[in-house]
């Protein structure tokens, strides 16, 4: 049969097959990242976004096309992770406007929604890059523009879109010149690319559902983020109730009980032969759902966070309102207790290679209860994360937008309680433009970035986290660095070593560079960081 | 010679010798150690040395303003001379003797009612006030009458700037002369706060400064911001240090290689125990006339 129109119902059965089709292929993705340092997380940021939105269909039963499309680009927006997250939130956030009161969708609707999403996501970017996901996105939704005109079928509009975002997708590599030099495309235009074939897949398979979400990864459970809060004390996040309805009657599901014993606490299970009903307090309930599959098919699933219902609770009744709180992101035991003896309320653990969620920024937002909010990203990908949290949170947020760690210390220092927020945004703007930083790093893979020629072992110089030399000894990088700072009468410098480096090493670092510099005062601080050696400023 | 009398503060921070050949003499405060009362002399009972070295071995200190039959007595001998008084005191930002001279000359001026009795609220401490002493000797020693210093020193005292920094703001805090707010105490970035006060004669934290090599650069970028004539300037400069003369002399060398122009040496001064038991070991103050403060 062909789809000439959807209902909500199948828009479900869409974003589920999405979600399952980013997850198989995230590591793919991932590899496409032709940065040097090890963050390729592109499809693991791809994934947790949509896979917000599909954990959050999983028990939908509404056949509006309206609600489910709405619930759908409110789950990636909360659920936003990395930039290639955001842009895919706000994609689905714009077809949710272009699908705003319609029960279901033809070909001319849907190509109307795919140019909404575009429109929403370009509209958000500061500076929209061509031969990204972007471009991917924009000729995907020209061309069924076009489709939409011969033919008014949902099916065909897709097909249509799918074939000319597999040619803007090959077309990236000569777009971008970082990608043509690495010989690959585009990852967050793949992950879209991937997006609309489930989605086709879907319909050509009938509309099976063939999402079982799996097991989070480690970085992303709540318990990293949240560790100092006295929610803790609740030691299964999530009430999960499911009944399902048995395959086989006569099946024994003594193993399930046994399963569920182990996932969590308050296990209630009932077995009446034909169909199961489980009441759990569990960490996984995704892994829970998944595990009962195999027993039967669902009739309903209930599952709710009481972790946020009892924060909630916290934030009505305890924590008092202040003028202002601090919510940074660092990673390092030494950076965060750096950050929070100046002043940072929260700490949302994150940086280069973990981007956090724009879900773990808003929580701890909202969990500070102050009237203005500062936001310091410290790293640039994760400024348009942080972004997002402003149209979520009740209080005012203001990011700054800090690109490093020092530059993140810079504001803090700068900050003084006794001004007004307009006043201390801009001291605090101002301050990031006085400090001068340099990460040091190693290269994971032999590539050429920025025009440096780099081999796998390799020490890399990031300057303001660009590329400035690749050597073979530490000291090379310390004395590019050095020539950098000359005549610039910077001479306040601040080291802090990180997680893979001795005090030891740092000290005979410190050597060096007062050789180099033997006007400067330098500090040397524990920061405990991982993938960067060395973070060093000059201010 | 003036027909009146100039007096100040033990809270001015300045040594016996200086205030003697300029013809001043001082009001004490008390201060208490581990519970135990001495009248600041200026480190005659207990020198600086010991005072600071009690404070760093944990010795709890309070401070006592005088009261207002201490102020009467120690300007009745005047009084009694026929000689009016002209009296400098700490600000009353920081301390309640304000409000007791206030009545303390209400009264006196009832038992004397040919004397002139002026009391000025410094809205300063320390150095501060010994430099806007000094300027106002200056003036009583070429010949100004009493109403006209009272004018002079009433339009002119908010010029004299306070900029400090402390390594430390435990003890402005415990003596309840500094909010405590967050951010302002890192130990492990050895945060050193820069303050100064305000037009209110309170102690405002201004800046957060990474280590003291940089903060010692920035009190004096501060004074070459407000100084009369930035680095022209021509006036007094006096420094004031609570057990930490290397800083104060890092700071007066950068300030004597900055502002050539300097009347006379920069004096450095010990804080006195009375500020001292507020502001602990490790306090550098530098003191300048500028602009009138604006907040």
């Amino acid at each position: 049969m062909c789809y000439n129109k959807i209902n909500g119902e199948d828009y479900r059965v869409l974003i589920l097959n999405a979600a399952k089709c980013l997850e198989d292929n995230e590591n793919e993705i991932n590899e496409l990242n032709v940065f040097p340092v090890p963050d390729g997380d592109t499809g693991s940021n791809m994934s947790k976004t949509v896979g917000n939105a599909a954990r959050e269909l999983l028990d939908n039963d509404s056949c509006d096309l309206n609600e489910v499309a709405d619930k759908t680009a409110r789950a990636m927006l909360h659920g936003a992770r990395g930039n290639s997250g955001v842009i895919v939130s706000l994609l689905f956030r714009g077809i949710a406007k272009g699908l705003k009161g319609s029960f279901e969708c033809d070909g001319r609707a849907w190509a109307e929604a795919l140019k909404q999403g575009v429109d929403s996501a370009y509209g958000a970017i500061e500076n929209p890059a061509e031969g990204t996901i972007l471009t991917v996105a924009r000729k995907c939704a020209e061309a069924a523009t076009e489709a939409s005109k011969e033919q008014n079928s949902f099916e065909y509009v897709l097909e249509v879109a799918i074939d000319a975002a597999e040619k803007a997708l090959e077309e990236t590599i000569s777009q971008n010149p970082v990608l043509e030099k690495a010989g690959v495309v585009d990852a967050g235009g793949m992950g879209w690319l991937l997006v609309m074939k489930a989605m086709l897949s879907a319909l050509k398979g009938d509309m099976k559902v063939s999402y079982t979400p799996k097991k989070e990864t480690e970085g992303s459970q709540p318990k990293a983020n949240f560790s100092a809060f006295a929610t803790d004390d609740i030691k299964f996040s999530f009430c999960t109730e499911f009944i399902i309805t048995k395959n086989d009657q006569n099946v024994n599901s003594a193993p399930l009980k046994k399963y569920l014993s182990n996932m969590g606490d308050s296990l209630v299970m009932l077995d009446d032969g034909e169909i199961i009903k489980v009441h759990i307090h569990t960490n996984e309930p995704h892994a829970v759902l998944g595990e009962a599959l195999k027993w039967g098919i669902y009739e309903n699933v209930k599952v709710e966070n009481m972790r946020t219902q009892h924060t909630s609770k916290i934030i009505e009744s305890k924590a008092p309102l202040k003028d202002y709180g601090f919510v940074t992101v660092a990673s390092g035991d030494g950076i965060c207790q750096l950050f929070s003896e100046l002043g940072a309320d929260k700490i949302v653990s994150g940086g280069q290679t973990m981007n956090p969620s724009t879900e773990d920024i808003f929580r701890a937002v909202e969990e500070i209860n102050a009237k203005t909010v500062f936001i310091l990203p410290n790293n640039k990908n994760i400024i348009l994360t942080a972004e997002q949290v402003k149209s979520l949170a009740k209080c005012d947020v203001i990011v700054i937008p800090t690109k490093s760690i020092p530059q993140g210390i810079s504001a803090m220092l700068s900050f003084n309680e006794a001004f007004s927020p307009k006043e201390n945004t801009e001291s605090m703007i101002d301050s990031l433009g006085s400090v001068t930083t340099m990460q040091i790093t190693y290269a994971v893979r032999s590539t050429t970035f920025d025009g440096v020629e780099i081999e796998a072992g390799d020490y890399l110089g990031l300057l303001e986290s660009k590329m400035l030399l690749s050597a073979k000894s530490i000291d090379e990088v310390i004395k590019a660095f050095a020539e950098k700072l000359k005549g610039q009468g910077k001479e306040s410098i601040s080291i802090y070593y990180g997680c893979d480096v001795t005090e030891d090493q740092a000290q005979s670092l410190i050597k060096s560079l007062e050789a180099l510099l033997p006007n400067a005062s330098i500090e040397l601080y524990k920061g405990d960081q991982p993938v960067y050696y060395y973070i060093i400023s000059a201010e | 010679m003036a027909n009146y009398v100039l007096t100040t503060c033990s809270t001015a921070d300045i040594s016996c010798e200086h205030l003697k050949e300029r013809n001043i003499d001082y009001l004490s405060f008390s201060y208490f150690v581990d519970g135990k009362e001495y009248k600041d002399d200026l480190g005659k009972s207990l020198t600086y040395e010991e005072f600071y070295q009690l404070m760093r071995s944990g010795s709890d200190t309070k401070t006592a303003q005088p009261n207002i039959e201490e102020i009467k007595k120690f300007f009745r001998p005047y009084l009694n001379q026929g000689k009016d008084i002209i009296h400098l005191m700490l600000s009353s930002g920081l301390s309640g003797a304000m409000a007791s001279a206030k009545i303390a000359v209400d009264e006196l001026k009832e038992e004397y009612p040919d004397r002139k009795i002026y009391v000025v609220d410094s809205l300063g401490a320390s150095s501060g006030m010994a430099l806007l002493t000094d300027e106002m000797a200056d003036r009583r020693d070429s010949g100004m009458d009493i109403e006209e210093l009272y004018s002079w020193a009433e339009e002119n005292k908010l010029k004299v700037h306070h900029w400090f920094f402390s390594t430390d703001l435990t003890y402005y805090v415990k003596g309840g002369r500094v909010s405590k707010v967050a951010g302002w105490f890192g130990t492990i970035l050895k945060i050193c706060p820069l303050l100064n006060m305000d037009v209110n004669g309170k102690l405002v934290p201004r800046e957060k400064i990474k280590g003291k090599a940089s903060v010692i650069k920035q009190i004096v970028k501060k004074m070459e911001e407000n100084a009369d004539g930035g680095t022209e300037y021509s006036g007094r400069c006096y420094i004031s240090h609570s057990d930490d003369i290397e800083s104060a002399e890092a700071v007066k060398a950068l300030i004597e290689e900055k502002f050539p122009g300097i009347k006379g040496e920069v004096l450095i001064n010990s804080i006195g125990t009375t500020i001292g038991s507020h502001a602990g070991p490790g306090t550098v103050a530098v003191f300048f006339m500028g602009k009138e403060r604006i907040n």
